[in-house]
């Protein structure tokens, strides 16, 4: 996990470090650019005046109190990886390009992922606020539960279930849509029989 | 592990946010933490339906003050419109409904007649009787997503269209008209049919006893039905005429009755020439019409109407015969012959109409 050098590494020289600390006190340093993903990190150096160089050059490592070194670790590396990306438009999240190559390497960085690390790594973009990260932590978080029942949830993600049987009941009957869509159901699959019904006749 | 339980700030939204409609109706029943967060949060519902492409209604609607102070409910909408369904707010409610024979009454589910052109228009038709035949289209607007307190306080406007029509090239009219009703009981007990000579009965929408249908009865419109006042039927030998109602210019539509396939051949031949025949004092001929299934029995020819009659309960007379004169509504005469058409190596036409 010595990878405070080696993130140092892929950056070009030129390139400002920004220096950061984690809550076991190891120092990391990360390029300019990728600092910026994060809109805790932005805001800091807007707050202590790191808006030149040299100011970043002189800096004390931010000190991360909530971010562990290992998210950290995998946190240094999303960053640098994207730190040529368009700025993530969280608004209509979902209208974010995505590129295909990047996407690649995104989904072999969550694969890695163990869910206590994902789950660790999930907090600590939410706490540094990197939208581009956050976005891929959560939607891994929600595939996870994908098709499965009320009940599968509880077991996948480690919730106890804290209704009461009449809250439940009262909660299953809350929908009045469900018996709705039922008969929307219904009436598109008559729509499907009518339109099946010519060809079984000629 | 995945322990998520004593996470005060764990960012469950962003989670949520990007979870299938089918899984949040699921995730809403996990503990009363998520159903506070999904269920309760109406604005959450709200970025879903922008995130899915589901259209918002006006403002005038989802601001619209309640006197039981009842908000727009986003996450309802948002049900009945995703999935594929349609939005009930949307701009077609009941779009690609499908024609359905069980819906109509005194209407047969048809193909379409030989000539037809499909690109112009929908592949299905309904067929009817001499009279009149209709469409009973029951549409369930708490069924189709939206809520009743939107209904009753809002009171939005509804605008009800019909995409189908008659026939280009045939005479009929076809009406459409929409009631509003409390309940689906409600609306049956109101509906009101309307019969050949166009007054409204009350009629029970309910499966008629079993009456064979007689097939020579059946004329051949498609789509929708053919209106007509029966006029002139003892003075025809050949077959039976109807004027058309709605069709402009005013015209007539003769069903030849008895005719053999081969004349019916030998008339189509010669329609291109007929129809191309301009004259003011000659009867205009419009239209030929043929049934898919029984061309036989189902040729109709669609003419000029002639609205005063003919000569012969009048003054004239001579070597003309009167009954093959016609008067219009401005007075002008027609003349119906066609014994004079002709067309390039065809014979005489062996037309003899008593029109």
């Amino acid at each position: 996990m010595a990878d405070g050098p080696s993130g140092a590494k892929k950056c070009r020289d030129d390139d400002v470090l920004f220096r950061v600390k984690s809550k076991e006190d190891r120092e990391y340093t990360l390029s300019k650019k990728a600092a910026q993903l994060s809109g805790t990190i932005h805001h800091y150096s807007e707050n202590y005046g790191l808006d030149n160089d040299e100011a970043i050059m002189k800096m004390e490592p931010m000190s991360l109190l909530e971010v562990s070194s290992e998210s950290l670790h995998h946190i240094i590396r999303w960053c640098e990886q994207h730190r040529n990306c368009p700025i993530w438009e969280e608004e209509k999240w979902w209208q974010n390009e995505r590129d295909a190559e990047l996407t690649k390497w995104e989904d072999e960085f969550m694969a890695e992922m163990t869910s206590e690390t994902l789950y660790n790594l999930f907090l600590a973009a939410n706490f540094l606020d990197i939208k581009c990260l956050l976005d891929k932590c959560a939607q891994s978080v929600a595939d996870m539960i994908k098709g499965k029942s009320v009940d599968e949830i509880r077991e996948i993600w480690m919730l106890e279930n804290d209704f009461t049987p009449e809250e439940e009941e009262k909660i299953k009957n809350e929908n009045p849509w469900e018996a709705i869509l039922r008969y929307q159901e219904q009436l598109e699959k008559e729509k499907e029989e009518q339109a099946s019904q010519p060809a079984a006749s000629s | 592990m995945f322990r998520t339980d004593n996470q005060e700030n764990f960012p469950w939204k962003q989670v949520f946010k990007r979870c299938h409609s089918v899984d949040l109706l699921n995730l809403e029943k996990v503990c009363k933490r998520f159903h506070q967060l999904i269920s309760l949060n109406n604005l959450f519902w709200k970025d879903l339906c922008a995130r899915d492409g589901v259209e918002i209604p006006p403002n005038h609607i989802t601001d619209s003050p309640n006197e039981q102070k009842q908000t727009f409910n986003y996450r309802y909408l948002y049900h009945f419109a995703s999935k594929g369904h349609v939005n009930p707010y949307g701009p077609n409610i009941i779009a690609d409904l499908p024609i359905n024979a069980k819906q109509a009454e005194e209407c047969t589910l048809e193909e379409p007649p030989i000539g037809y052109d499909l690109k112009k228009g929908p592949a299905k038709c309904l067929a009817t009787s001499n009279s009149w035949g209709w469409r009973l289209i029951m549409v369930n607007l708490e069924k189709c997503g939206i809520e009743p307190w939107i209904l009753d306080d809002v009171r939005p406007t509804i605008i009800v269209t019909e995409k189908h029509a008659p026939r280009s090239d045939c005479g009929a009219i076809y009406m459409f008209g929409a009631e509003m009703a409390e309940s689906e009981e409600k609306l049956l007990e109101k509906l009101r049919f309307p019969t050949e000579n166009g007054a409204l009965i009350e009629r029970k929408y309910a499966q008629k006893a079993d009456e064979p249908t007689q097939p020579n009865n059946r004329i051949i419109v498609t789509l929708h039905e053919i209106v007509f006042d029966r006029i002139d039927t003892n003075k025809c030998k050949h077959g039976t005429v109807f004027k058309l109602i709605g069709y402009q210019p005013p015209a007539t539509v003769k069903y030849w009755s008895g005719v053999t396939r081969d004349r019916i051949d030998e008339f189509k031949k010669n329609y291109e020439a007929l129809n191309s025949l301009d004259h003011p004092n000659l009867i205009k001929f419009m239209k030929c019409v043929e049934s898919s299934t029984d061309p036989q029995e189902r040729f109709a020819v669609v003419t000029e109407y002639y609205e005063r009659g003919t000569l012969s309960n009048c003054y004239l007379h001579g070597d003309i015969n009167p009954g093959n004169i016609f008067i219009t509504k401005d007075w002008s005469i027609k003349k119906a012959l066609f014994l004079m058409v002709l067309k390039k190596n065809q014979d005489l036409m062996q037309i003899k109409w008593n029109w």
